[in-house]
Formats: structure tokens, C-alpha cells, sequence
């Protein structure tokens, strides 16, 4: 499967939707989406799935501090920062569990 | 996939929280009948009973109406949890929730049995089922580790909070009903008097309001403004502290300590508080000009000119306020500080819960996003300059009426401007929306 990336991190709402429906309608077959957010879009989850996609969340956890907070006292506490979304077709499961695999997905 | 076997809720329909910030502007108007048939005789004492029923007018009418809406969105958006039967428990609380905030300010100003009764019995249903359906949604938040679990920490104290302040208030109202007349040892127990007032009124603006407030900031000013997450140590233990000083202000009857002393630490907390949104909100990335900042930073100046002001008057009892002090600062918190907030959250979410929604029908259908109007056409730029202008007069001049009553004119108008124009504002969106929607419904059919 080939990925296509969006970062949609430093956008504000709704802008990263807009992105991410955008990359939807444009997207090939045998083609996922990789989305790189700062939060996790769960309203986005069960119309992705109804409209036929699914989708896996990789949250980026940062051991050493947190680079959006303002403070340093976080330091040495493992804190996400950044959250990577998967979305493919629901026909092309087979095919991204395998990459899946591959890219170490938890 | 593994997902960590959590089933995510999508946002509940639309139409949810907009029963509840449509209801606002109508509680709105009710105040400034109240205003206009008392007139100057209201401003002369915080225990009028058309006073008693204008600020339940603000903080149940207009304020915990739009919070309770709000909550219904928040949940799914932060942590993908939703209320049980979300559209029941949203219409049955908002039904109860009219007719029980209506009932309770007429009970003030007609203190018939009956009305009184009517008020107890549609508040315990409104706050029984959406309090127990909040809790429930938050259950599994108990359970199981959730990325936003300092926000929903704080949460669930402002939902305990809010249950205090109800039952506080049921009790002080079944007091008026005269429940208690004749059980003398009940009453010797639990002295119904100006003191529960003062914690059932402290709890609410700064517990059930205030707490909330601070939860939702946690999430919505990264998120909508692109700053910095607030500090983790604030995240992690301010809201506690603000709870542990309600909770040993709710035991204060057994203490020597006067309320004045725990109203001072809440207001240095609070201080504290709007010192970081300040920080926060100038590190953001996005510095584009935004009405919601401003209503940010208007309702945090004030928090620290209010706190300054409570200090001097303290220690240097300044002419003017003698007499007028419970009013004037309770009168500067819900306008200045709450309100303020409120409304810029609701000039941001309106029309991005519009959008959304609307944005969401487009992923079955990628045709239909050439039907979404650009974000700006639900509230014009315009639009939200002018309600944030009428706002900040009609604060002022609530001030003012404080103290000089005789100005209750000006006040009445400019509240009866700032809430129609918003009124305005939202039956525009909601338009929009409807009319995007059956497009798009055009389209798939």
C-alpha cells in the first residue's frame, strides 16, 4: 500500500476535517492516508466507519517532555504529543494489516 | 485494528445542544422584565426577591442552560464518551430545565406554594436525569487511562459540584415550601439561612461554573487558538486545590473561619488561573485576530481587577462599594468573568458545530462539500465585534446600576440589545445550517 501524509497538527478547527475529507476524496485505491493530529479526532471515528473506511490511532509518546507545554517540570514524564491516523478502505483491511506489521503498528 | 476496546460516540445531533443555547436569550428577557417591573427598589439589597430571582435568571436561565448544552459536545470531542440515550436525556433535561428555571424565579417573586413545588419537582427531574446521565458517560472514565483524563478529572468535580449546589438549593426551597415547619430539631440541625446561601452561591460560581470553565479551557484553547497545553502541573492539581477550598468552605460551619477569608483564596486561585490562560493564549501560534481571545482576555483582566478590588475594599473599605460589596463582585464574576466566556465559547462552537456536522455528511458523499458555506458566513467577523461590544457596555453598565439603581433603564436596554443580537446570531447559523443540510440531503437522494 502507498501512504499519503497530511499534518494537520498546527491548523485550527475545522480545518483539519476540511484536510482530511480533502485527502478522502482524492485517495486511490490501494493508497491509505496517514494523518498527523495533535489531538485525537474521536468524533471523526464512527462516520469513518459508516462512510466505509476504517482507521487505526498511533498516539507518539514523548519521554522526555512534552514540546507543546509551556512548563518543564514534566520533564521525565512520557507525555503524547502527537497522534498519527491511519484511515484506509474497509475492502483494503487485509492488505494494512500487513503494513500493519511491517510499521510496527500497536 | 486493536482499539483498545473502547467504542467511540459520535457527536449527538445538532439540534441537542442548540434547544439549550437557544433557550438562553429567553431567560435573558425574562431578567430585563424583572428589571423593568421592579425597577429601582431590586438594586437595594442582594436578598430582594426579584434580585433572588435575577441572578437564577443568569446563572440557571442563561449560564449552567448553555453549560449543560455544551457538555453534550464536549464529551465526544474530548474523549469520545457520550451521555446514555443521549437525545432522551437531552430533551427531557432541557424540557425540565425551562420550565423548572422559569418556575423557580416566579416562585421568588410569587411565593405561592404551589409554584414553589412546581420549581422543586422540575429541577430535581432536569439536574436527576442529566447529572445521573453525566455520570454515567463518565463512569468508564474510572476505569480506564484516557488521554484527556486531566480534563474529565475536572469534570467530574464540577458535575460534583453542580450536585451539591442542587441539593443545597432544593433543600434552602423546600425550606420556603415549609417542609420543615414543625420539626424543630430538623431545623435546629440545619439552619436554612443566609449562610447555606452564600456556599450554595460560592460552590455554583466557583465550583460547578468556575471548575467547568477551567476543564473546557484545557482542551478548547490548544485546540481552537493552536497554543500551548496548559502547564501539566496545572492540569494535574489546580482544579484540586480549588476543590479541596470549596469543599473546607462547605465544612466552614464548624470552623471559626469567615466566608470573606475563603472567598479571598478562591479569588487568588482563580487570579491564578487567568494569569496562565494570559500566558497560554500569547504563546499561541495562530495570532490572527480572533473575538474569542478577546472575549478571553476581557474576562481575565477582570478576574484580576476584581480580585485587586476585593483586596483594597478589604483593608481600605472603599466609599463607594459600602453596603454594595456581596452585589457589586458577584455582579463583576457572572458578567465580567462568566459570561464573558461563555459567550465567546458559544461565538466559536456555533459555528463550528454547524460545520462540522455538516462536514461529517460530506464523508458520504465528497460531492456534497461544495454545498459548505465558509465558516465565516455562519458569524460574520463583523457580527462578533459588534455582540462583543454590546457585551462589554452591558457589563458596564451593570456596574453602574450597582451603584447608582436609578440607571436601571440603561442597563435594561443594553441587556435586551446584547441578548436579542445574539439571539440574532444564532437563529442566523441555524438557518444556514438548515438550509446546507437539506442540499445535501437533495444531493444524496
Amino acid at each position: 500500500m502507498q501512504e499519503v501524509v497530511i499534518d494537520v497538527s498546527e491548523l485550527a478547527p475545522p480545518e483539519p476535517m476540511t484536510a482530511i475529507l480533502m485527502a478522502l476524496a482524492k485517495l486511490k485505491a490501494q493508497h491509505y492516508l496517514k494523518v498527523l493530529h495533535r489531538r485525537e479526532p474521536f468524533p471523526l471515528y464512527p462516520k469513518l466507519v459508516a462512510a466505509g473506511w476504517n482507521y487505526h490511532c498511533q498516539p507518539v509518546v514523548n519521554d522526555d517532555s512534552d514540546k507543546n507545554s509551556l512548563d518543564n517540570s514534566s520533564k521525565g514524564e512520557s507525555e503524547i504529543t502527537q497522534f498519527q491516523l491511519y484511515i484506509y478502505r474497509q475492502t483494503e483491511q487485509a492488505s494494512f494489516e500487513l503494513l500493519a506489521e511491517k510499521l510496527a503498528l500497536t | 485494528m486493536n482499539l483498545s476496546g473502547l467504542s467511540f460516540n459520535a457527536l449527538p445531533p445538532v439540534h441537542l445542544p442548540f434547544r439549550f443555547f437557544l433557550s438562553a436569550p429567553i431567560f435573558a428577557f425574562f431578567c430585563v422584565t424583572i428589571l423593568l417591573t421592579y425597577g429601582e427598589s431590586l438594586w437595594l439589597s442582594r436578598w430582594h426577591p426579584a434580585m433572588l430571582a435575577l441572578t437564577h435568571g443568569f446563572t440557571l436561565g442563561i449560564i449552567t442552560m448553555v453549560m449543560m448544552g455544551a457538555l453534550l459536545q464536549i464529551l465526544p470531542v474530548v474523549a469520545g464518551i457520550s451521555f446514555p440515550k443521549v437525545e432522551r436525556i437531552a430533551t427531557i433535561s432541557h424540557v425540565f430545565m425551562v420550565i423548572g428555571s422559569a418556575s423557580l424565579l416566579l416562585s421568588f417573586l410569587f411565593p405561592h406554594s404551589l409554584i414553589i413545588l412546581f420549581s422543586i419537582i422540575s429541577l430535581t427531574l432536569a439536574f436527576g436525569v442529566f447529572i445521573g446521565g453525566l455520570f454515567w458517560a463518565l463512569a468508564p472514565t474510572l476505569k480506564q487511562t484516557f488521554n484527556q483524563g486531566d480534563t474529565l478529572v475536572v469534570i467530574r468535580l464540577a458535575t460534583i459540584a453542580l450536585l451539591v449546589v442542587i441539593l443545597l438549593g432544593l433543600l434552602l426551597q423546600l425550606n420556603r415550601f415549609g417542609l420543615y415547619a414543625g420539626f424543630s430539631s430538623l431545623t435546629a440541625w440545619l439552619p436554612f439561612d443566609k449562610f447555606y446561601t452564600n456556599i450554595h452561591a460560592l460552590l455554583g460560581g466557583f465550583g460547578w461554573m468556575g471548575l467547568l470553565i477551567i476543564a473546557v479551557s484545557f482542551q478548547v484553547i490548544p485546540m481552537f487558538h493552536v497554543a500551548p497545553s496548559f502547564p501539566q502541573p496545572v492540569r494535574k492539581y489546580f482544579a484540586k486545590l480549588i476543590a479541596i477550598s470549596l469543599i473546607a468552605l462547605l465544612c466552614s460551619s464548624f470552623f471559626e473561619f469567615e466566608l470573606k477569608w475563603f472567598i479571598a483564596v478562591l479569588l487568588v486561585l482563580q487570579s491564578f488561573y487567568v494569569l496562565v490562560v494570559i500566558n497560554v493564549l500569547r504563546k499561541r501560534k495562530r495570532k490572527v485576530p480572533d473575538i474569542t481571545v478577546r472575549y478571553w482576555f476581557l474576562a481575565s483582566v477582570s478576574m484580576l481587577f476584581l480580585t485587586l478590588l476585593y483586596f483594597i475594599d478589604e483593608f481600605f473599605s472603599l466609599k463607594a462599594l459600602q453596603g454594595k460589596q456581596d452585589l457589586f463582585f458577584s455582579g463583576a464574576f457572572i458578567y465580567f468573568y462568566l459570561l464573558s466566556i461563555l459567550q465567546g465559547l458559544l461565538i466559536k462552537i456555533l459555528p463550528f458545530l454547524s460545520y462540522t456536522h455538516l462536514q461529517q455528511r460530506c464523508l458520504m458523499n465528497f460531492e456534497a462539500m461544495q454545498y459548505l458555506p465558509h465558516m465565516h458566513q455562519f458569524i460574520s467577523k463583523q457580527q462578533a465585534n459588534v455582540l462583543w461590544f454590546l457585551h462589554l457596555l452591558a457589563a458596564c453598565s451593570l456596574l453602574i446600576v450597582i451603584l447608582q439603581p436609578g440607571l436601571y433603564l440603561a442597563f435594561s436596554a443594553l441587556l435586551t440589545i446584547e441578548f436579542a443580537y445574539l439571539f440574532w446570531i444564532m437563529v442566523q447559523t441555524v438557518s444556514i445550517y438548515k438550509k446546507t443540510s437539506e442540499k445535501i440531503t437533495q444531493l444524496d437522494s
